[in-house]
């Protein structure tokens, strides 16, 4: 018996019995980890990715105020080796809440920001988060602040952190209750509305990943797109009676509320988003994809009425994408995906989401002009490259644009051969280039090398970063031209050089090791080496540099070897007058002409104009067809390329098949001894003659 | 009246060779240093290179992207558009989007140079087709533009604050609208209710254009210096008589449209890769530039032919029925 009372000895049992219980109820809130897929066993099972942060969303749509009210429970788990305090938290919408945020900023720097001066009070964009909760009820809405980790822009709202009140272990669980309401934006980028049309995309406060080297969780940047872990979302969506719905996810009920709003209830495992949208103007289209050894995908389309023409263009390229992407990296696993055309105007189109993209087309789209085929296959492609194989967009943007871009113009050669160059015309005044009706116009193209469409926007900006600076610090106006147009250049570049088969054994190794995954730049690169079996660390370090490449042919001559001037006779120096020549006879190497054949000595200077060396052939061919193919592997700067043969030489071409796609001008890869620039020069002229006389009739309608 | 109008004027256009190729000459020989320049750009730019194999079958997008890169001078003109079969529909597009005077400075101070040029002639052609001279010489041509230009310059600088109202007026109701559309999300919707808005504007400047087509002939037939004078009387015509005015405007117009049309439809591609070819392709489109001449010259004689009858005048122009008594 202790020295304490009885009354004292049962108020410390009750006191130890209630920190027990306080403690039982804590610890359910950081409960051990393993059950990420809310305690079904047979979802554990079929687990494909960590499933370490999931969703479960309820959000109200109010179209009158253009609003979301949502509260969320988030459960996520630390799966690194290192615990934390902390939970960052993205609120991408705050990028649209004023002009001071650095999404409006950088958006001012790469020049979009002209367009966007008449702002009104209801275009405006916000996220705000009225509580945070742990799972016990510990309010957490306190311990809420602004983090601008990228450019300590201290008027950026874009990422939130919240410090836990103990820090969750390596392995624990964490639940979090959100309640947070948001002004839906009139779109400035991919999400937002414009009339009844809503397209809502990065909605939500949505975690940062956790990292061996802690949160990565950057702000919102004009140039970037998103990151985040995957794992479960079970999302309620309540809107107007009568709006049709499309969400990432398959639709697991439909309640109409009684009040003119009807509930959509919508699940997915292992995504890293979720998006949605509605609108009352939307026709859907249901299909089916099917292709021998890969599994079977519901396709449904929500198009705009006005292009109910084009339904089956964007289904065929959908399918096309499914066939040619799985075939070659990887099967498409989710056994559906919804495509969706947005409305005209909206700036919502062309993105990729989990399992859902936007397209995007015209009224008037002729068929062969690549749209919209080429945004259809694209947008589906990337729900491998970046749905799922889910690597960082903020830092190495061109894993899934560029290895996409590459994807999406095979797949376009592939599917529907050669497109042809299409112009618009008569649009609204003050609209250049986005004219309402499109015509193809035959005779312009790119040849046996449609890729090389991508030399043109890459360019302009082929020094302007090393590539593997990370994509949020690229300089706004360039960075879209590394991320998608260069990688796609280098990447077509190695198909040239390895052939096919060895670049996609590359890229389907990527995508059977990394799917449902983060790789890294330096994870593909590991992987394009093991793959290959070569080792492809030079060529990599070079194009991730911002090294430029161009290879030319400098000058060709050709001359005989018979010597002319003053010669040894004996003990005299006797003068050779220079030979005459015969053209004709020297081209065909005359059998029938008396004496000895004259041989020439043929002389070809190649420059590498670039900082980039990569292993080229220059080939000279002869005036008699004969060629000869020398390989220069080395980092000079230029080399001389000497023949003797018995023909004059016609011309040079250094990489004469191309290989190096990343070329920054293939035109001055070759040249002729006796070049022949005149009558190409007036084909051209003349036809713009035609055009400039027409435009200088113009002038005369108004006097 | 209409259609009488119009068979006169062209039956006027396409009875004077001379003054056709005259006409043509004018244009062509405007166009050639601009040409010759720009085939020394290309050349030099085509060089030694293989590329110019290429060219000859078609139009290489990446060369063309060589030589347009960060070119706003003459090279940025050279593009698809202006290269092919579409060239007359890009210029009925830059003239519709308001755009003719956004050009190449150089190109939009040629332009501005022919146009003087043909007010000049058209003084000269309303007097000679007024006084029934079917097939103007020359040299009485040249004196009758060089008696009437002042008189046709003064209703030039009269029209300049109507043009530039318009056009004015034109981009303020769009600024308007596009602010008005912000929320449409049918491309259908806002092509239709474009038309509707740029239609009425079309109308309204062609107004303009023919108030002040009419007070050219008015002064010139009319010997009427002043040109506000003129004016009135130019306004006094098309209100008094607008079915007559805007069907012979309109029937020229629809000409064009279908020669625009036609010129479009011939895209053959861009393979002509020897000298006849290029030079077949070249003729074909100044055959189209000569057409477009014809239908000019049909507009002035159409509107000189349609003033005439207004006055009790004959509307096929005889060498006795001028109005102009001198």
């Amino acid at each position: 018996m202790s020295d304490l009372g009885r009354g004292e000895q049962i108020a410390k049992a009750i006191g130890v019995a209630a920190i027990c219980l306080l403690a039982a109820l804590a610890g359910r809130a950081w409960a051990a980890p393993a059950d990420t897929s809310q305690g079904s066993a047979a979802l554990e099972e079929s687990a494909r990715s960590p499933r370490n942060a999931n969703y479960t969303i309820e959000v109200r749509l109010d179209t009158s105020e253009r609003r979301l009210e949502g509260s969320q429970t988030l459960t996520w788990t630390n799966i690194q080796a290192q615990p934390t305090s902390e939970l960052w938290v993205h609120l991408y919408w705050n990028a649209f809440r004023n002009r001071h945020s650095t999404w409006m900023r950088e958006d001012r720097i790469r020049g979009r920001a002209e367009s966007r001066d008449k702002i009104k009070e209801g275009d405006w964009g916000y996220l705000e988060v009225d509580s945070v909760t742990l799972e016990d009820g510990t309010d957490l809405t306190g311990s809420m602040s602004f983090r601008s980790p990228d450019d300590e822009n201290e008027e950026d709202r874009t990422v939130l952190v919240v410090a836990l009140p103990r820090p969750v272990a390596p392995g624990e669980t964490v639940s979090v209750q959100m309640k947070w309401r948001s002004k839906i934006p009139r779109t400035f980028a991919r999400t937002g509305f414009r009339g009844d049309f809503y397209f809502i995309a990065h909605w939500f406060p949505q975690l940062g990943v956790y990292q061996a080297n802690g949160w990565n969780c950057h702000q919102f940047h004009a140039g970037t797109e998103f990151f985040s872990d995957y794992g479960v979302y079970d999302v309620s969506l309540r809107v107007p009676s009568g709006y049709v719905l499309g969400a990432t996810g398959r639709p697991l009920a439909v309640t109409d509320n009684g009040d003119g709003t009807t509930t959509h209830r919508y699940r997915q495992e292992d995504v890293h988003g979720f998006t949605w949208t509605t609108s009352p103007d939307y026709l859907e289209v249901l299909d089916h994809f099917e292709h021998d050894g890969l599994p079977p995908v519901d396709i449904r389309l929500l198009l705009q009425p006005e292009h109910e023409a084009q339904a089956a263009r964007h289904i065929a390229a959908t399918k096309a994408a499914l066939e040619h992407y799985g075939t070659w990296f990887g099967a498409y696993p989710y056994g559906h995906v919804t495509v969706i055309d947005p409305a005209f105007g909206s700036g919502a189109g062309g993105m990729e989401y989990p399992t859902l993209f936007t397209a995007g087309t015209r009224l008037f789209n002729p068929e062969g002009g690549g749209n919209p085929e080429g945004v259809t296959i694209h947008e589906a492609g990337h729900q491998f490259w970046y749905g799922l194989v889910g690597n960082n967009e903020f830092e190495s943007a061109w894993l899934d644009e560029g290895l996409n871009t590459f994807s999406t113009a095979r797949t376009e050669r592939v599917a529907y051969g050669e497109s042809v160059h299409v112009e618009r015309f008569l649009g609204p005044p003050g609209n250049a280039g986005s004219g309402f009706f499109a015509v193809r116009v035959k005779g312009y193209g790119y040849g046996d090398r449609p890729y090389l469409e991508r030399l043109g926007p890459y360019r302009p900006d082929a020094a302007s970063d090393r590539q593997d600076t990370p994509s949020w610090r690229y300089y706004p106006g360039s960075g879209r031209n590394l991320t998608y147009s260069k990688t796609a250049l280098w990447l077509q570049t190695l198909e040239n050089w390895l052939g096919w088969e060895t670049l996609q054994r590359g890229m389907s190794t990527f995508f059977a090791r990394w799917k449902f995954r983060h790789p890294t730049a330096e994870d593909f690169f590991a992987v394009a080496d093991e793959a290959t079996e070569k080792d492809l660390r030079p060529f990599f370090e070079s194009v991730m540099s911002s090294q430029t490449f161009d290879y030319g042919i400098q000058s060709v001559a050709t001359f005989k070897t018979q010597n002319e001037g003053f010669v040894e006779e004996g003990d005299k120096l006797v003068y050779l007058p220079p030979s005459e020549d015969d053209d004709e006879k020297d081209a065909e190497g005359d059998a029938e002409a008396s004496g000895p054949k004259k041989t020439y000595r043929s002389e070809v200077v190649a420059r590498r104009y670039g900082d980039g060396v990569f292993p080229v052939d220059v080939l000279m061919v002869f005036k008699d067809k004969h060629e000869i193919r020398v390989p220069w592997n080395d980092d000079a700067r230029w080399r001389l390329f000497t023949q003797t043969h018995t023909a004059k030489l016609d011309y040079a071409v250094v990489d004469p098949e191309g290989v190096l796609a990343l070329d920054l001008r293939p035109s001055n890869n070759s040249a002729q001894v006796k070049a022949t620039p005149g009558l190409p020069a007036w084909k051209w002229t003349a036809r713009w003659t035609v055009w400039l006389q027409d435009l200088l009739a113009a002038f005369a309608l108004f006097v | 009246m209409v259609t009488r109008a119009f068979a006169t004027g062209l039956r006027v256009a396409v009875d004077s060779p001379k003054l056709l190729v005259a006409l043509w000459c004018v244009l062509f020989l405007a166009a050639v240093p601009f040409g010759l320049m720009m085939q020394q750009e290309i050349q030099e730019a085509i060089g030694p290179s293989r590329v110019g194999q290429t060219l000859l079958e078609r139009m290489d997008l990446v060369w063309l992207g060589e030589f347009r890169e960060g070119s706003d001078g003459l090279r940025s003109t050279l593009q698809p558009a202006t290269t092919s079969a579409f060239d007359f529909l890009h210029n009925l597009d830059l003239v519709l989007g308001g755009r003719l005077v956004l050009q190449h400075p150089a190109l939009v101070a040629a332009g501005a140079g022919y146009a003087l040029l043909w007010l000049f002639l058209l003084g000269g052609l309303i007097d000679r087709y007024g006084r029934g001279e079917n097939r103007p010489g020359l040299s009485q041509l040249l004196a009758a533009a060089g008696r009437n230009i002042l008189r046709l310059l003064g209703l030039l600088l009269l029209s300049a604050p109507f043009y530039v109202g318009t056009a004015l007026g034109a981009m303020w109701a769009l600024k308007k609208l596009a602010q008005a559309l912000r929320d449409v999300t049918s491309e259908a919707t806002l092509l239709h209710i474009y038309l509707a808005v740029v239609i009425p504007l079309l109308l309204i400047l062609a107004l303009v254009m023919l108030v002040f087509d009419y007070a050219k002939v008015a002064a010139v037939l009319e010997d009427e210096k002043n040109p506000l004078k003129a004016l009135r009387r130019g306004l006094r015509f098309v209100t008094s008589r607008p079915l007559a005015v805007g069907g012979l405007a309109a029937l020229v117009v629809t000409c064009t449209l279908v020669l625009i049309a036609l010129r479009t439809l011939m895209d053959f591609g861009t393979a002509e890769g020897t000298v006849i070819g290029v030079l077949a392709v070249f003729l074909l489109g100044q055959l189209f530039l000569l057409a477009r001449l014809v239908l000019r010259l049909t507009l002035v004689a159409g509107e000189v032919s349609l003033y005439r009858s207004a006055h009790g005048q004959p509307a096929g122009l005889t060498s006795d029925d001028s109005i102009v008594d001198r």
